[in-house]
């Protein structure tokens, strides 16, 4: 039996930096030895160790479901300067695969609780948290990091992410600086499927270069869900858009709130009276809550998998070891296991990362109210509301803006304008602003004849 | 072994695994509450294993581990005698290892492993339309509504998946389209039988001169040629990248959920996953 006085040598009892004897052998299995598959130009070395262990600096965005694992990986394979972003507390049903969480940890910031977790599992391993949302910050703090790997949720917050690092990308006479890149990893996971990409900023496809691989958003339209509604969904979405704005159950200008469950219950017995009235079964409580929080199935093995391939990617970059994934893996165990691998590639003209100036062709009669939705629907920009300014008579003018409601307001009427009445001229530049890029993008005005 | 449903499920727990729920409905969760899982090892493998049984919501997980943590995964004999002896009791067996890059995992869910599938509901055409042609032929899928389908598979013992016969006619032409890594897991386990031990970087010379030798002898005694692993599978199947682990670890958890939860059809019976070409690859072994 193992002496009682004895400390253990996992408990730091060796020496300040706390790693016991053949703490990092599998990890200087990959950096100091050749092998068949290594990078070409890889050299192994006892230094690349130290790299990692002492001056790497990776940045984690979320702390969720991929979150978790990726820090469990990257921590376990060596890393040790560590920064997670995220701006979310925890909720109780983050537990079925968020494992860095316990149930007293419920309401917490989830970046604090991981970071708290992960360092006191792993000794020496410093993680940084954020409780924030990326916007917070700006280029000074992203381009501290060597690598940087998401777990996040939203597609607006990728796009914004992957705007982000291609502004820190920096040109000398046309010829991109190889320094100013960091390489994003993206990880993204839905019930049963997932996707990992390796992104090199202005060098491989970007987020928005594939942006129309990602499938639209369900929405219903409105005619079936006003009047020939088939599915238990049309029937929630009626009472959630049309029932609850006119009858106000809960007080004038009381918003449906999808955690509070009072509204839920509300929700769901309306729809299951209008769903019985059209011969349609499957309307539960758990389905309404589903379709008004729009909630995404999610299980801890697949996002295993996905932050597995990524942590994968970011060894590999860190390492300069191996050749990274080329680009883009794909997985989906829904039925059997499938998976597969292919090079995205760069849009030409990608309104992100291609660095060619957007054309925006319209006649001089044309309505600010159609850029707009052009700005908004076109599959390539898929922008969410954007602001429009132009430079005109040498002063810059905000032509229209939604998200403050004053300046809403007060440049609503110049949507019914036209182009010509607004005072542009051709070949005008306009600069657009939206939450789903960091940087202004400029377009170019074409007056059609 | 699944002990009798405890019907009632409280509003935490269907709070707590609300997102999985969503994924394979409440019944498959409640089966998977009342079962008790055995988990043998506790490496990588085990511990992503481990790791994912638990946040399934499984009853109990009972950990079982050789004398010393460091020792080897279990031994081919000791598989074989699990397995055969969880038949007798009907307890389904699961095993897998990681090796390098490479990682198994086998199921043995017994003769008559009944399952349900979630599928589309098929229409009946109406008898009194007019049989115009190919229309008629085509069964009509309503996508709103679904049906459980009753199913069942039947799996074979370990020790007859791995003793296929490879000498006859039938055998030798379906080799194209076996993946190598069965016969690599042969290697493998043969040499952890001989030396006790798994391949260790620190006698890499000598055990991977000895890998060599035992690949010479296992497909000879299977009247196969020694090409078919080349000289260099000895590089890539040393220690457990923890990647592989996490791969290997999540595809083996889920199928673990399915076989307890009786929902969706099981792998049968063997995963393969090769870390080099990022691959996963199912297949059969055994009788037809």
């Amino acid at each position: 039996m193992a002496d009682a006085e004895e400390p253990m040598a996992v408990d730091g009892g060796h020496g300040d930096s706390g790693d016991w004897d053949g703490r990092w052998n599998h990890v200087k299995k990959f950096l100091e030895r050749p092998g068949p598959f290594t990078h070409p130009d890889f050299e192994p070395s006892i230094e690349s160790l130290g790299f990692l262990l002492e001056t790497c600096k990776i940045l984690v965005i979320g702390a969720g479901g991929l979150g978790c694992e990726l820090l469990k990986n990257l921590a376990l394979s060596g890393f040790r300067h560590i920064h997670v972003v995220d701006m979310d507390t925890i909720d109780i049903s983050n537990l079925n695969r968020q494992f860095l969480f316990r149930p007293n940890n419920v309401g917490r910031p989830k970046a604090d609780v991981a970071a708290d977790f992960v360092n006191n599992r792993i000794p020496g391993c410093k993680v940084v948290p954020h409780f924030n949302k990326i916007q917070d910050f700006d280029e000074s703090f992203y381009r501290q990091f060597h690598i940087i790997v998401c777990g996040l949720d939203s597609i607006i917050a990728r796009r914004w992410m992957n705007g982000m690092l291609i502004s820190l990308l920096s040109y000398n006479d046309g010829v991109l600086d190889p320094s100013s890149i960091i390489p994003l990893i993206d990880g993204g996971t839905e019930g049963f499927k997932g996707n990992a990409r390796v992104i090199l900023p202005g060098m491989t496809a970007c987020i928005d270069c594939t942006l129309a691989l990602y499938p639209p958003q369900i929405n219903f339209p409105m005619c079936t869900i006003a009047s020939m509604p088939r599915l238990p969904e049309h029937c929630v979405e009626y009472v959630r858009m049309l029932q609850w704005p006119k009858d106000e159950p809960f007080g004038e200008g009381v918003g449906l709130d999808g955690d509070n469950p009072e509204h839920i219950q509300w929700v769901f017995q309306r729809a299951h009276e209008r769903a019985a009235d059209y011969n349609i079964t499957g309307v539960t409580y758990r389905l309404t809550q589903g379709v008004v929080k729009r909630i995404i199935p999610a299980v801890a093995s697949t996002n295993a998998v996905i932050a597995a391939a990524c942590s994968t990617e970011v060894f590999k970059m860190a390492s300069s070891a191996y050749i990274p994934l080329n680009n883009y893996l794909v997985f989906n165990d829904v039925d059997g296991l499938y998976t597969y691998t292919f090079e995205a590639e760069r849009k030409e003209n990608c309104s992100a990362c291609s660095q060619v100036p957007q054309d925006l062709q319209f006649p001089p009669s044309a309505k600010l109210q159609e850029v707009l939705e052009y700005l908004t629907e076109n599959a390539s920009l898929q922008m969410k509301s954007p602001a429009i300014t132009a430079t005109l008579e040498g002063k810059n003018k905000t032509l229209y803006l939604q998200t403050v409601a004053s300046i809403e307001e007060r440049t609503r009427p110049n949507l019914c304008k036209t182009l010509k009445e607004l005072g542009l001229s051709d070949g005008q530049e306009l600069a657009v602003a939206d939450i789903t890029t960091p940087q202004t993008v400029l377009f170019k005005l074409k007056l059609t004849s | 072994m699944i002990e009798k449903e405890e019907s009632i499920i409280s509003e935490e727990e269907a709070a707590q695994y609300d997102r999985q729920i969503r994924l394979w409905g409440l019944d498959a969760q409640k089966r998977l509450r009342g079962s008790r899982v055995l988990l043998v090892g506790l490496r990588g493998l085990g511990a992503e294993v481990a790791k994912n049984l638990i946040l399934a919501g499984v009853k109990g997980l009972t950990l079982l581990d050789h004398e010393q943590v460091c020792l080897t995964g279990c031994s081919r004999d000791l598989m074989v005698r699990v397995d055969q002896l969880c038949a007798q009791h009907n307890i389904k067996v699961f095993c897998g290892d990681v090796f390098g890059y490479h990682g198994y995992m086998f199921s043995d869910l017994g003769q008559e492993h009944n399952y349900v599938e979630e599928k589309p509901k098929v229409v009946k055409p109406k008898t009194d339309e007019s049989n115009d042609g190919p229309e008629a032929k085509k069964p009509k899928v309503d996508p709103n509504e679904t049906t459980m389908i009753k199913k069942t598979a039947s799996f074979c013992s370990l020790k007859v998946a791995l003793e296929v016969d490879w000498t006859n006619e039938k055998a030798k032409s379906s080799l194209k389209r076996t993946p190598v890594d069965y016969f690599l897991l042969h290697v493998l386990l043969k040499f952890r039988t001989d030396k006790g031990r798994d391949p260790h970087p620190e006698s890499f010379e000598a055990d991977a001169t000895l890998l060599r030798q035992i690949r010479d002898d296992v497909l000879e005694a299977m009247g196969l040629s020694s090409e078919l692993l080349p000289h260099d599978f000895v590089s890539y199947c040393f220690s457990e990248m923890a990647p592989v682990c996490a791969v290997v670890g999540g595809v083996l958890g889920q199928e673990v959920v399915k076989a307890l939860s009786q929902r969706d059809a099981p792998h049968k019976n063997f995963f393969f996953f090769d870390g080099m070409k990022g691959s996963g690859v199912v297949d059969y072994f055994g009788p037809k």
